[in-house]
């Protein structure tokens, strides 16, 4: 506490003593401090930190609305600072209509991130580049996260919007040539192979060399945070599954995690090793399909079919875990559902095996396959400050020499016994990005067998009565346990007041839930800051001046989940 | 032994060119995988080597609408998406099926909320529906194989549309023989 | 009862210092400063009973727990609610009602709003130790029209046996056998008899009386709560109104109101929600048993007005109205024909009389004036200075032909059938008849009227006034029709068509 004691006391001095609200600890993360701080020092404040202090990472920005209260919007920022692990939580107290300065100059990460809080929110952010809508439609009315729009008020939208680039001077070559003095505007997606599903990319070409590019998202914006609000705690289990669909545990596995933190529960060390393998086996599939799928793009489809069919694998397992082979919702409140048999353990040392041996074929036909080298090597480059500077985690950014893994920084389902490394990469390419994923995927493999090796018996869940369900013997045989169910049921698990920021390591980096709770059993609003998010904010600045082949390539490698982006 | 007729020795069979047109149809369904989340992921496992879509003769998957003749929609439509998906659909040459592949495409799934499309038959006509959360390939594969019988009767909306219009065009044709003189 | 004093005391509650009126239940004053005492048997509005012994308390001077429903505020009192001695005196006491409570939430009415539920989350949280056989009672005892009683889920708080000796006064429930058979009924489970039955099952803490009418049809967690007044008579007893998201009314429960209704309503006022009920309800607007859009059925009328207006025979319409409307719905019927419209032709019943003749039936709450504002209506009349003549007179006038537009506010509930029923006999088609109702029932009745929906009573807003004179305010919390609008707009669109023939103002779909 002293690092952040001595913080805000060189705070109040550089910025000033008044500009700092409030100051609260954490309530289960002593590396966290919360500064409820004036709006219009926040520009001021972030760039001292940023500068002076080291907090390089712009993890997340969002809007909560307090109706009730007099200044009624609150934007809150999450900083990170690598160096001695430490995170800042900033508050901005606000009325409605208050512009706060944006602070897009000082953190690249902010401006989607900005724009994301003026859609949902409407907070205003005066000096953003282009304050614009950025996953409702461009004719939506409202800021549909404020209290007061309904959740079910649909807006329909008649055409999609139409993109035009700010004019520009025409290319200038000496060739007579009419294709090189012209450029091409090409609009690629949302319905269209490479773009993986649901984005949209508008770029300007000349020749193949991309100009400029614009990015849109939000075409699979299916308001999670929204239902977050209608829906108790474990209610919103399900969709935590389709953010990132592909791996999906570890969405449960965040999620739950961060509801316990809030409940300040601990859950059993068996149902902590059963998530710790599940995890990691959802992380080596969400690898599978990210080298399958750019694979494709480049051409190899063989590649797709074996990662494929590993999935099939591991899906066969998860099914017999819990019914669903995808969208799994393992977890719960309290623990795991279900429980590993010997007869599991057997099957997925079995699966263990054929998933070693794929990712070293993967490796033997791809890592040095001449096409593969030509379109992987030096495209797609991001240097480690960009990558900082836009808070890339996970692969992507550990591609780029940035060496964070919240597993071993800071590490939670003992994490720390477990023998396995963490690789990292200076290059920053695609290449990179793939190797990189093929021996986290290696790794994740060691993980997993350790995690069965040593898994410990005890129960699943813990045996609170307001978390967790009680057993259905009971519940069928005696009233009190009927009425227990019955309670969580209707009225829902109640966290005590208050919020929380809890963070895991997903597959494409720091999955955050940002969870403010008002006693009921309904969460007040969920914030969820998808990995992929800042990430993909930079892929027009990281393709420009590169082929448009070169771009597709990026987009597969940086492994953009659109139930995640959009939420 | 049934003494064959002469017609029934000779090496052919006799249907109706209407018949063995759906036949080929049925037999050579391409689709469009119009996958925009979970559900696409789910399809790519039907598209594989375990499930193999390709024994329908569904394996040609083509992103281009005008060369795609079964749209599957796998994925939660967004009211962002749904101008899209109206304009892929309207390039689409008839005869065209649409297979509504899990709960979100047939009716908004579990997201009752302000951005979601609650059913895409408020954007395309829909001929088969795949509920599940995602549908389980076998499930997937059933649709299609429903799809397939009713393309087989000539059942569907896009077939009877095209009946209709070659209806119209034989009886403009009559007319303007009668109007010519033409004696038939 | 609560007694309460002007004399304020002090007393300690949990180490802080409060203050309340002398003589005033303990339960009541931790209410008022928001400490929680358990409690079952404690009623506000009945005698003290201390059968559930849930609020025991530590009182400073007293060796053991005492239970608090019996003490009184006093000066210098110190009690102690959330020590360990308290909280496992509270946590064993509901262990023990729950020892032979039958295992029945799944198929409780009371579930989701039950006393049983809601103190084992917060006070219980033990597992279970009975082991043994539970007492088996009678369930599904049929006590009359309104009320069925399960005796096993019974915890015997006597609350019920208190309702009917101190309120209803009819004694009908007791206690009987001994200990663990101890049971609630009546003798030979006789059916109760009253108009006060089913606030039994509002004041029963568990689901052993549960109203028939209610049974089975909603749980209660989907249900969203407005209040308004009762519209069956001239007590306007304050209510709750229980309905799903506006599209169906399931059930009207008292609202504490201490100078009008005290804790209780009637039963005949509770079943007046039926009236309201979507199945009751013109939904939407009709010319001639067509349906119409709103806006046309609004531009046929002002076209026929305007003709009136036009040709100066604005002395042949007549407008009959019942005062079952808030005051300003009938500010704005007067407001609209007697002064825009300068119409002198309305009709009503005689209200003077039965305002007149108001009595109470019962001693207790139901008064013979079965209308809601009727003294709104006569002090609105008085202030516009117009009369009314009666239903039979309207109908001489009719036949006579002294009127060829009729206006006919039709209010909800069967009992003003018979009469639209008589007017009904004596129309040809010589008259246009417009009916703004918001039952269908009226509709029916003029098969070839133009038929507008009104809001059902309780869905409006605003100010109706007792038999007391006490002006009681309504807001409305949900529209069951989109079509439908209250009186005072309808008149209002109809006098904008009725001015500029040529624009519409379309209602925007609420």
């Amino acid at each position: 506490m002293e690092y952040h004691f001595q913080l805000v006391q060189q705070l109040k001095e550089k910025i000033g003593a008044d500009s700092i609200l409030r100051e609260e600890k954490s309530n289960w993360n002593p590396n966290e401090y919360i500064l409820t701080v004036r709006a219009a020092d926040i520009r001021k404040i972030c760039e001292f930190l940023k500068k002076q202090k080291g907090f390089l990472w712009m993890m997340d920005i969002c809007g909560v609305h307090y109706p009730e209260r007099e200044e009624n919007f609150e934007a809150v920022y999450h900083l990170y600072n690598k160096d001695n692990n430490k995170r800042i939580r900033l508050k901005v107290p606000h009325k409605e209509g208050t512009k706060i300065p944006s602070i897009t100059s000082v953190y690249k990460a902010a401006n989607w991130f900005e724009r994301e809080a003026y859609d949902m929110m409407g907070i205003f952010f005066e000096g953003h580049p282009s304050l614009t809508r950025i996953l409702c439609h461009h004719k939506f009315v409202g800021h549909p996260l404020r209290k007061n729009y309904s959740a079910t008020a649909n807006q329909v939208l008649d055409a999609p919007e139409v993109f035009e680039f700010p004019p520009m001077p025409p290319p200038h070559n000496d060739h007579e040539d009419i294709l090189t003095n012209q450029r091409t505007v090409l609009n690629i997606g949302p319905s269209h192979p490479a773009t993986h599903g649901t984005f949209r990319w508008f770029v300007e070409l000349e020749g193949e060399t991309i100009i400029r590019s614009k990015a849109e998202i939000g075409y699979l914006h299916r308001c999670f945070e929204k239902m977050a609000e209608t829906h108790k705690y474990q209610q919103l289990l399900p969709y935590t599954d389709r953010l990132n669909y592909l791996s999906a545990p570890m969405n449960n596995s965040g999620y739950c995690q961060a509801v316990e933190r809030m409940l300040g529960v601990t859950i059993p060390l068996r149902a902590q090793y059963i998530r710790v393998i599940l995890n990691e086996l959802s992380r080596v599939i969400d690898h599978l399909v990210c080298i399958g799928t750019t694979a494709v793009d480049m051409g190899a489809l063989t590649t797709f079919w074996f990662c494929f069919r590993q999935r099939e694998n591991v899906y066969e397992l998860f099914e017999k875990l819990c019914g669903n082979r995808m969208l799994t919702s393992i977890t719960r409140i309290g623990g795991v559902y279900g429980d590993l048999d010997e007869d599991w353990k057997r099957q997925c040392r079995g699966v263990l095996v054929t998933l070693r041996e794929t990712v070293e074929e993967v490796d033997k036909l791809l890592s040095n396959n001449k096409i593969w080298l030509n379109r992987m090597k030096d495209t797609g480059v991001v240097s480690k400050e960009m990558a900082v500077d836009y808070a890339f985690t996970g692969p992507c950014g550990r591609a780029s020499g940035i060496d964070y893994d919240i597993r071993k920084a800071e590490p939670y389902y003992d994490y720390d016994k477990f023998d396995f490394d963490v690789p990292v990469s200076t290059d920053g390419d695609n290449f990179a990005r793939y190797y990189l994923r093929l021996e986290e995927m290696r790794q994740s493999i060691r993980i997993v067998e350790q995690a069965l090796n040593k898994l410990p018996d005890g129960p699943t869940t813990i045996s609170n009565p307001l978390v967790v369900l009680p057993p259905k013997s009971e519940v069928y045989s005696n009233i009190e346990a009927l009425m227990n169910h019955f309670m969580l049921v209707i009225e829902g698990i109640k966290p005590p007041k208050g919020e929380i920021y809890s963070y895991s390591e997903a597959a494409n980096g720091e999955l955050g839930f940002y969870i403010v709770s008002d006693g009921t059993g309904y969460p007040y609003r969920v914030k969820v800051r998808p990995p992929c998010f800042p990430i993909y904010s930079s892929f027009e600045d990281v393709v420009q001046g590169g082929l448009i082949a070169d771009a597709v390539a990026t987009l597969g490698q940086f492994n953009v989940i659109a139930g995640e982006l959009d939420r | 032994m049934k003494t064959l007729t002469p017609l029934e020795q000779l090496p052919l069979f006799t249907t109706q060119i209407k018949a063995f047109i759906n036949w080929t149809r049925k037999n050579a369904l391409w689709p469009l995988p119009f996958g925009t989340a979970c559900c696409g992921i789910e399809y790519m496992a039907v598209v594989g080597s375990h499930y193999d879509v390709s024994r329908f003769g569904a394996e040609v998957v083509r992103f281009s609408p005008r060369q795609a003749d079964l749209l599957i929609v796998a994925g939660t439509i967004t009211e962002k998406m749904a101008p899209v998906l109206r304009q892929v659909y309207e390039q689409m040459p008839e005869p065209k099926w649409v297979l509504s592949m899990g709960v979100c495409a047939s009716s908004g799934g579990f997201y009752r909320a302000y951005h979601t499309v609650q059913g895409i038959e408020s954007i395309v006509p829909v001929d088969i529906y795949v509920p599940g959360c995602p549908p389980t390939p076998e499930a997937v594969i059933q649709g299609i194989m429903k799809l397939q019988e009713k393309i087989a009767k000539g059942d569907t909306p896009s077939q009877r549309l095209l009946e209709k219009k070659k209806m119209a065009e034989r009886s403009s044709d009559q007319v303007q023989s009668v109007a010519q003189g033409d004696s038939h | 009862m609560s007694d309460t004093n002007s004399k304020k005391v002090k007393i300690t509650l949990n180490g802080k210092e409060i203050e309340a009126p002398a003589g005033q239940n303990l339960l009541d004053a931790a209410d008022a400063n928001g400490v929680e005492i358990p409690r079952y048997c404690y009623h506000p509005g009945l005698s003290v009973a201390g059968q559930c012994r849930m609020c025991m308390v530590e009182v400073e001077g007293n060796p053991k727990l005492q239970i608090g429903c019996n003490i009184r505020c006093s000066d210098g009192l110190k009690v102690i609610s959330d020590s360990e001695k308290v909280k496992n005196a509270v946590k064993w006491s509901l262990e023990y009602h729950l020892v032979n409570h039958p295992i029945d939430c799944p198929i409780c009415d009371q579930a989701g709003e039950c006393g049983l539920q809601e103190y084992y989350m917060e006070h219980g949280q033990y597992k279970s130790d009975m082991h043994e056989q539970k007492v088996n009672k009678q369930k599904v005892v049929d006590l009359g029209d309104h009320i069925v009683l399960d005796k096993e889920r019974c915890i015997l708080c006597s609350r019920c046996v208190r309702f009917t000796q101190e309120i209803s006064k009819t004694s009908e429930f007791g206690i009987f056998n001994r200990g663990d058979r101890s049971v609630i009924g009546t003798v030979d489970d006789k059916p109760l008899t009253g108009n006060y039955q089913v606030n039994t099952v509002d004041i029963c803490p568990v689901g052993a009386l549960t109203s028939k009418d209610f049974r089975f049809e909603q749980r209660v967690w989907f249900l969203d709560e407005t209040e308004s007044v009762c519209s069956g008579c001239s007590k306007g007893c304050n209510v709750f109104v229980h309905h799903k998201k506006g599209k169906h009314i399931y059930r009207l429960k008292p609202r504490f109101n201490e100078a009008v209704n005290s804790y209780w309503m009637c039963d005949k006022g509770r079943y007046t929600y039926k009236d309201s009920n979507y199945d009751r309800r013109l939904s939407n607007a009709k010319m001639a048993g067509v349906d119409i859009p709103y806006s046309e059925a609004i531009q046929t009328w002002a076209s026929d007005l305007r003709v009136l207006v036009a040709t100066e025979r604005t002395d042949e319409i007549g407008v009959w109205i019942s005062p079952h409307h808030s005051n300003e719905e009938l500010n704005s019927i007067l407001d609209t024909f007697s002064g825009k419209l300068k119409v002198t032709k309305f009709y009503s019943e005689n209200i003077e009389q039965i305002v007149q003749k108001d009595e109470s039936v019962d001693g207790f709450l139901l008064r013979s004036d079965p209308y809601p504002n009727s003294k709104g209506f006569l002090s609105t009349l008085q202030g516009k200075k117009v009369k009314t003549q009666s239903t039979d007179d309207l109908i001489q006038t009719i036949k006579k032909g002294g009127v060829s537009h009729i206006v006919l506010i039709c209010p909800e509930g069967q009992r003003i059938l018979p009469e639209m029923l008589k007017i009904s006999k004596v129309l040809s088609p010589f008259q246009f008849v417009i009916v703004l109702t918001p039952q269908l029932a009226a509709m029916e009745i003029f098969s070839a009227a133009l038929s507008l929906p009104t809001l059902g009573h309780y869905e409006k807003t605003g100010t109706f006034i007792n038999h007391a004179g006490i002006v009681q305010h309504t807001a409305a919390g949900f529209k069951m029709f989109k079509e439908s609008h209250s009186v005072t707009d309808i008149l209002n669109d109809l006098m904008i068509a009725q001015a500029k023939p040529a624009e519409t103002r379309e209602r925007m779909a609420t």
